[in-house]
This record gives C-alpha cells, sequence and structure tokens, in this order.
C-alpha cells in the first residue's frame, strides 16, 4: 500500500532530518564533515536507554537528559578535536577534522562498549505501542511520536536560526567567517554553540529511533553517519532547508525500495542517492555552488 | 627460519606496504581517496575467481586482478574528475562502499558468506619483491615529469592547468595507479588469507590505508610505507594495552593531526635526510658529483 | 587613539610585514598607501585581530589590544571596512545594517540609529529589504560604510574603499569620508588609490615591502618626488 509506505518512509525520513541538520549546522560554520556526529547520535540513544532504565525518566527527562548529554559529547569533540587544529587567519583544512573525528569515533565507539558491552541492546519501552487507524493507514504511536517531537524541535530550530542574536550570527559565520569576525561577531563562541544545538538534536534522533527500533547499540552511529552524510550531499552541505526536505525523502525512498525491490538494497540506496548526486550536481539539490 | 607468526605479520605488512603505496598515487596528486578497499575487492575477487574457478596461473590473475581494478579505477575516476576537496574524499567513500555492497549481492562469489579455499599462492618473498618494485617505481616517479604534474596538482590545481598541465590525463593516471596496484595488494591478500568477504573490505579497510600515507607521512613516498609498517606493528607493540587499544590509537590518531599534521616523514624531513646522505657519500668518495637539472 | 608598535607579521616562511610603527590622533584622517603586496591589508587585519603579529605590541584609547580577541577589538570601537566591502549575501541589506550593531547592547538606539545611520543613504533605505545582489559596487560600498557606521566606531579603518569602482562613485565614497570627519569619527584609509587618499587625508604613511618607508603630512607627500613617482603617476 504506497500511502502506507510513505507514512512508514516519512517517520524514518523524520530521524534522518534531525541527524542531517546537525550535520548541516557544523558544515556550514566549519566547512567540515563531522563523522563522530553519528556516534554523537548513539550516545543520545545510550544515554536516553540508561536514563529510562536506572532514573525511571518519563519521555520528556529522556529526551531533556540525552540532549543535554549529547551537547555535553559535542562540546567536548569540538574542543578536543577541531578548535586545536584551528590556525589564525586561515580557514581549517578539510582533510585534518576529517582524521581526528574519526579518531574521535573511535574513541567514543570504544569507550561505550566498555560501559554498556558490544552486543545490540533492547531499548526500554516507555509506552505500549499501539496503532491508530486513519481509515484504510494505520499509524503507530511511535511514529506520530517520531513526527511529532521532530517536527517540533525543527520548528525551534528555525525559529533560533532566524531570530537569535546565535542564529544570525551563525549564518554570517556561514557565509564568511573573516567578515563575521570584523562585524564583532564572536566566531569561536558561535561555532560551540552550533556544535551544542547540533549535538542536542542528535540526541534527540538518538532517543527517538531507540525508540522505535526498539534497540540500541554502540555502532548504530556509523550506519546512521552514512545516511546523514547522503541527506546533506542530496540537500546541500550547509543548507537547513536541504537537510530537512532531504532527511525525508531519504526515508521515504528506503522504505519504498524495500516494499517494491530487494530489502538488501535499502542500505545502497543512500550510496546510490550520494554517487548519483556527486555525478550530477555535486552542490546538492537546493546547494547554490 | 622464522616463525609462522612473525612471517604472517610480515606477508601483512609488506602488503599494507603496498596498498599505502596505492593510495599514494592519487593522495600525492591531491585526490585522497577513501575508496581504497575497493580496489583491494575488485582485484581479490577476480584473481580469486580465476584461480579457483578457472585454474589460471597464479601471476596471471594476479596480473588480471591488478587489471581489472584498474578498469574499476578508471571508471570511478570519471566522476572524481569533476569534483574538489572534500568531495572527493565522499564521492570514493561512496564508490568503494558501493563496490562492497554489490559483491554482497552477488551470489557466485559467494554474497556475504564470502569465497573461500583460494590457492595459498602469496610468499613471503613474493610480497616484497613486489613492494620493491613499486616502491623503486614510486621513486623513480617522483623525479619525472608525470611525478611532478602530480606535485603542482596537489600544491594548486588551478596553478597547475595555467602551467599547461592536462588535468584529465593527469588525475585519471593517478588514480588508475593507485587503483591497479591495490587491486594488486587484494590479489595477494586473497592468496594469502584463502578466504574473502565484502566485509573485509570496508570503510574502516579504506581509512587505514589512507591512514597509512596520512600518519606516515603524505609529501613523499617513504611517509606511507613508513605509515604501513607502523600501523602493522604497533598493534602487536602495544598487545598489553587490550582493549584499551583502539581508544589508545584514536587519541594518538588526534594528537598527530593537531600537533604534527604533515605525517611522519615529512617532505622536508625527506629532503634534509636524503641531502644530508648525499652529501656523506660524497665526501666518502662513494658516488660521484651529479649536476641537478 | 591608536598606537602600532614595531609590529612584525608573518605568513609560515614569508615576512609580509617588518617593523611597522605609526600612530592615530583623534578626529585624523590618516592614510597608508602602497602598492599590492606591500602589507597594507595584513597591517589592518593585525590591527583588528584576525592576524596576530610575532613581535610588537598595538594600542587602542590605552588599551593593549596585540592579543585581543577580534569581536573584542570591534567592541572598544576599532571596526574595519574589509577589502571587498564583503557584504553578506544571503541576508538582506535591513539586516546586512543590524548586523553592523551585533555587538551593541542598547537595543534602542540600534532602531534609531538604523534610521539615522543607516539610511542616511536613501539608496540604502529604497532597498532595504532587497537582497544585496542587486547593489551596484558604489552602493555595496556605502551598505559596507553604513554598516560600520552601525557600530558606533571610534575608529574606522577602511581597506582600499576605491577598489573596483567607477569615478564617479569614488568622488561620493570620499565625500563622504570627509563628511565622517566633520562627525568626529577618526579614520585610518588604506588605500592604493594614492592621489585621493592623500587629497583627502590628514597625515601619511607609505608602506613598502613591509617597511614604512615615508611618513609625513599628507600635503608634503603630495609633493614629495618619490611619492610622486612611485604612486602618482607624474611625468617626468
Amino acid at each position: 500500500m504506497l500511502v502506507q509506505q510513505l507514512i512508514n518512509g516519512f517517520a524514518l525520513g523524520c530521524t534522518y532530518s534531525l541527524l542531517a541538520l546537525g550535520y548541516t549546522l557544523i558544515f556550514g560554520v566549519l566547512k567540515i564533515l563531522n563523522i563522530a556526529h553519528g556516534d554523537v547520535f548513539m550516545v543520545g540513544a545510550v544515554i536516553a536507554a540508561n536514563l529510562i532504565l536506572f532514573a525511571r525518566a518519563n519521555f520528556l527527562f529522556a529526551l531533556i537528559g540525552s540532549m543535554i548529554g549529547t551537547m555535553i559529547v559535542g562540546i567536548l569533540v569540538e574542543r578536543l578535536t577541531i578548535r586545536p587544529l584551528k590556525s589564525e587567519g586561515r580557514p581549517l583544512l578539510p582533510l585534518p577534522p576529517l582524521i581526528t573525528t574519526l579518531g574521535a569515533v573511535w574513541v567514543l565507539e570504544e569507550l561505550v562498549i566498555k560501559i554498556v558491552g558490544a552486543q545490540v541492546q533492547p531499548f526500554p519501552s516507555l509506552y505500549q505501542e499501539m496503532n491508530f487507524n486513519f481509515g484504510p493507514f494505520a499509524v503507530s504511536l511511535s511514529q506520530l511520536i517520531i513526527i511529532g517531537v521532530s517536527f517540533f524541535l525543527m520548528f525551534c530550530l528555525h525559529l533560533v536560526v532566524a531570530k537569535t542574536k546565535w542564529g544570525k550570527g551563525m549564518r554570517a559565520v556561514a557565509e564568511n567567517a573573516k567578515t563575521a569576525c570584523l562585524l564583532g561577531i564572536n566566531v569561536n563562541g558561535t561555532i560551540l554553540i552550533t556544535f551544542a544545538v547540533a549535538s542536542a538534536l542528535a540526541g534527540a534522533a538518538g532517543l527517538l529511533v531507540g525508540l522505535s527500533y526498539r534497540a540500541f547499540s554502540p555502532f548504530m552511529g556509523v550506519e546512521i553517519g552514512l545516511k546523514g552524510f547522503a541527506v546533506i550531499l542530496f540537500g546541500g552541505m550547509g543548507n537547513i532547508w536541504g537537510a530537512m526536505v532531504g532527511g525525508l525523502i531519504l526515508g521515504m525512498v528506503e522504505i519504498l525500495s524495500v516494499g517494491y525491490l530487494a530489502s538488501s538494497f535499502r542500505d545502497a540506496f543512500a550510496f546510490g542517492l550520494m554517487i548519483l548526486i556527486l555525478l550530477l550536481k555535486p552542490a546538492g539539490l537546493f546547494g547554490s555552488r | 627460519m622464522i616463525s609462522p607468526y612473525l612471517e604472517s605479520i610480515l606477508i601483512f605488512a609488506g602488503i599494507n606496504i603496498i596498498l599505502a603505496l596505492g593510495n599514494f598515487f592519487p593522495f600525492s596528486a591531491g585526490l585522497p581517496s577513501l575508496g581504497q578497499a575497493g580496489f583491494m575487492a575488485v582485484g581479490a575477487y577476480i584473481s580469486g575467481v580465476l584461480t579457483l574457478k578457472f585454474s589460471f596461473p597464479f601471476f596471471l590473475s594476479l596480473l588480471a586482478g591488478g587489471g581489472a581494478a584498474l578498469f574499476v579505477g578508471i571508471l570511478v575516476g570519471l566522476p572524481v574528475l569533476r569534483v574538489r576537496g572534500i568531495y572527493i574524499v565522499l564521492v570514493t567513500w561512496a564508490f568503494g562502499e558501493a563496490i562492497r555492497v554489490i559483491l554482497l549481492n552477488i551470489e557466485y562469489v559467494g554474497g556475504s558468506g564470502g569465497m573461500g579455499g583460494i590457492y595459498p599462492s602469496t610468499t613471503l618473498p613474493l610480497v616484497y619483491l613486489i613492494a620493491l618494485i613499486v616502491a623503486i617505481f614510486s621513486m623513480r616517479l617522483r623525479n619525472s615529469r608525470l611525478g611532478r604534474a602530480f606535485q603542482a596538482l596537489e600544491a594548486d590545481q588551478d596553478a597547475a592547468e595555467s602551467m599547461g598541465i592536462d588535468l584529465t590525463k593527469t588525475k585519471m593516471t593517478a588514480f588508475s595507479f593507485g587503483a591497479f596496484v591495490c587491486g594488486i595488494g587484494g590479489a595477494l591478500y586473497a592468496h594469502y588469507a584463502l578466504y574473502v568477504e565484502p566485509s573485509n573490505f570496508s570503510f574502516s579497510l579504506s581509512s587505514e590505508i589512507l591512514f597509512f600515507s596520512i600518519i606516515g607521512g603524505g609529501g613523499v613516498f617513504v611517509g606511507p610505507i613508513v605509515g604501513a609498517i607502523i600501523f602493522t606493528f604497533l598493534p602487536e607493540v602495544f598487545r598489553f594495552l587490550k582493549d584499551w587499544r583502539v581508544i589508545f590509537f584514536g587519541i594518538v590518531l588526534i594528537g598527530m593531526m593537531i600537533l604534527r599534521p604533515q605525517g611522519i616523514i615529512s617532505r622536508d624531513f625527506y629532503n634534509r635526510c636524503s641531502n644530508f646522505l648525499r652529501s656523506f657519500l660524497l665526501r666518502k668518495g662513494l658516488i660521484e658529483q651529479v649536476d641537478d637539472h | 587613539m591608536l598606537e602600532v608598535d614595531d609590529i612584525y607579521v608573518s605568513y609560515g616562511h614569508i615576512d609580509a610585514v617588518r617593523g611597522v610603527s605609526f600612530n592615530i590622533k583623534k578626529g585624523e584622517i590618516v592614510t597608508i598607501i602602497g602598492a599590492n603586496g606591500s602589507g597594507k591589508t595584513t597591517t589592518i587585519n593585525t590591527i583588528s585581530g584576525i592576524l596576530r603579529c610575532k613581535k610588537g605590541s598595538i594600542q587602542f584609547l590605552n588599551k593593549n589590544i596585540t592579543r585581543m580577541a577580534p569581536h573584542n577589538i570591534v567592541q572598544l570601537g576599532l571596526v574595519q571596512i574589509p577589502e571587498g566591502r564583503e557584504i553578506l549575501t544571503t541576508l538582506s541589506v535591513r539586516e546586512n545594517l543590524e548586523m553592523g550593531a551585533y555587538c551593541r547592547k542598547d537595543k534602542k538606539r540600534i532602531q534609531q540609529d538604523l534610521e539615522e545611520t543607516g539610511f542616511r543613504f536613501p539608496v540604502l533605505k529604497e532597498r532595504s529589504k532587497q537582497p544585496t545582489g542587486t547593489l551596484s559596487g558604489g552602493e555595496q560600498q556605502m551598505l559596507a560604510i553604513a554598516r560600520a557606521l552601525m557600530a558606533r566606531p571610534q575608529l574606522l579603518m577602511m581597506d582600499e574603499p576605491s577598489l573596483g569602482l567607477a569615478p564617479l562613485a569614488v568622488e561620493n565614497i570620499y565625500q563622504m569620508i570627509r563628511q565622517l570627519k566633520k562627525e568626529d569619527i577618526t579614520i585610518l584609509l588604506v588605500e592604493q588609490n594614492a592621489k585621493k587618499a592623500l587629497l583627502t587625508a590628514d597625515r601619511g604613511y607609505v608602506l613598502e615591502s613591509g617597511k614604512i618607508v615615508i611618513s609625513n603630512d599628507a600635503a608634503n607627500l603630495l609633493l614629495n618626488d618619490r611619492v610622486k613617482e612611485a604612486y602618482l603617476g607624474a611625468e617626468k
């Protein structure tokens, strides 16, 4: 049933969008790909799971807790692996941050493995799963939560980027860091806040994915990480709308492919999309270069 | 005779050296590739299939493996030509993964179960012979016209173009050399491990191969060789760290990039060493003064 | 107001600025002229804090700003209008002006200033909601100046304001500069167009290969033979 697949894909796509937003925000201000972002997402899921299991947290607590936790981890990653690479007056070269964030991935994954073990573990449930029927289609409670929370967060992000001082500063830095300096914008501070916001979004996504898949593992970051890259490539690196829309599209395409093609092709879609975009329009669908 | 354990490490080191040099060709031309494991996979599978299922002689399938990788390299090189900077990394990464996923779905070569029973044709002397050949080739390349073109490309693409360097030909050559050599490396690996499966040739392997150049030093061919040797032996040396190894290496990686991003053997360091060596040998009368061109 | 004392700035192994010293007093227009690559932009970027000098010191309003972060320097009232204007194209004209006042905290006065300062250029007022791509070179320069003024600068540093502009636009800009002087804004003018700069400034310095070779009143520099030959296109 096509519409049902689209609904499923839409919900999945929301989580991709949240993750891709983080990538795109970071790319916007720093012009680098933060490979560790996927693992920040994973940490979010782990924190949320533990909060629910051991602190009897309800949904709101788990959400806020994982967002704060990932914010801290994200800031640490920026301070320890990216900030030290910057030298004055010159923009960051693309390769060293790639390497250091990869190093951060190793460290984060191994630390998490030490704490929670390497296997896939069940994510504690917070509610009884149930389906809401709208005529011939069904939407599960998980899906409603995912879509609701994601859209709420994306709406908040939009407001923040458009209206707040940080948001305007971030847009200035994303366009031209040197001019932003000259305008009195604290570029390093802005970058830090950008990292915090991006990581918080990843944390939320971690909780949502954990809840809907009922599982989490230290390796979930790498898989979804690639999907995130495909999305921002598709939507234009640094383009916020592109990340939002691209995520939704990838989610729907993936689910449709499982429904109509073989399931082993599902992950290939992210790659295929990446390759296609890189060949046809490297700047992405909404990109401008 | 050396112990099988040591032999195994030495063979891996040798294969890593070959792979490192395979990555070095495109890297030194300004094309950092995160997809070399894909070419390795092509070499491994093609050569494996030829010896296993068609009873080809080893050397022939070795070359065929390299050749197939070369062909794929040209295919992948086409989109790489059109992009710059970070996008090159993304394209090569995507293709590397695509190759892996395709192999995962081909039942003829075992799909996710992999392909086993390959004849153990790889020997230690063979590996090092090939490594030596590739290393000498890299050394000669450095001073050749093509090698200088690579260096110009790496420094500044636009300037190189305005100096009359044919970007397409140069980039394609760099990329295909790299693919060919990695294919050979893959074939050697297949005939040593005797069993290959797609998950062997993952993104982590590609990134390891890239690290050989980045940590060892991407300015000069000696760097990746040093990087490969260090990467092969370091885990053994640090075995006592047990499961803290990965964390330790992660931190080392980060530290290296912050403190010495040019790698262990930087171009500067290499030049100083070879100048020192040259003047030393001159004074001892072991070599003659040759005019530099 | 500004004292630059013996600064040395280098890019890797290349020494761009080698022992430059000069000062600016309140209310003056001082110009630094020199050819391309002489170190003008490097100097001005070092004062703004974007680059660090290896040696030497910079004092502004009696505070040591040598190691200060760029955004703090702007907050003190030292504002640079960079070479090429560098308008933010993802923002509208109005938003660009608002960005000029980024580090100011007095919201009410910012609105007022937007009206007075920002829109003293009628062109800008007309196009306030438009994206900046529709502005001509001269208009962009006006926007850049207006944006800088929104920060209420004590010292305005302008890097090659006449670059790439038609003569009429250049004349407009310089009229603006003279007007600013009347409003008690101190100006450091870095220029390749020596003639215009020396006609407008009070004092001048000539920068060659990272060193100051001549310093004098602008009027005297106009008559100086070396300056005439090298920078004023004098006939022999």
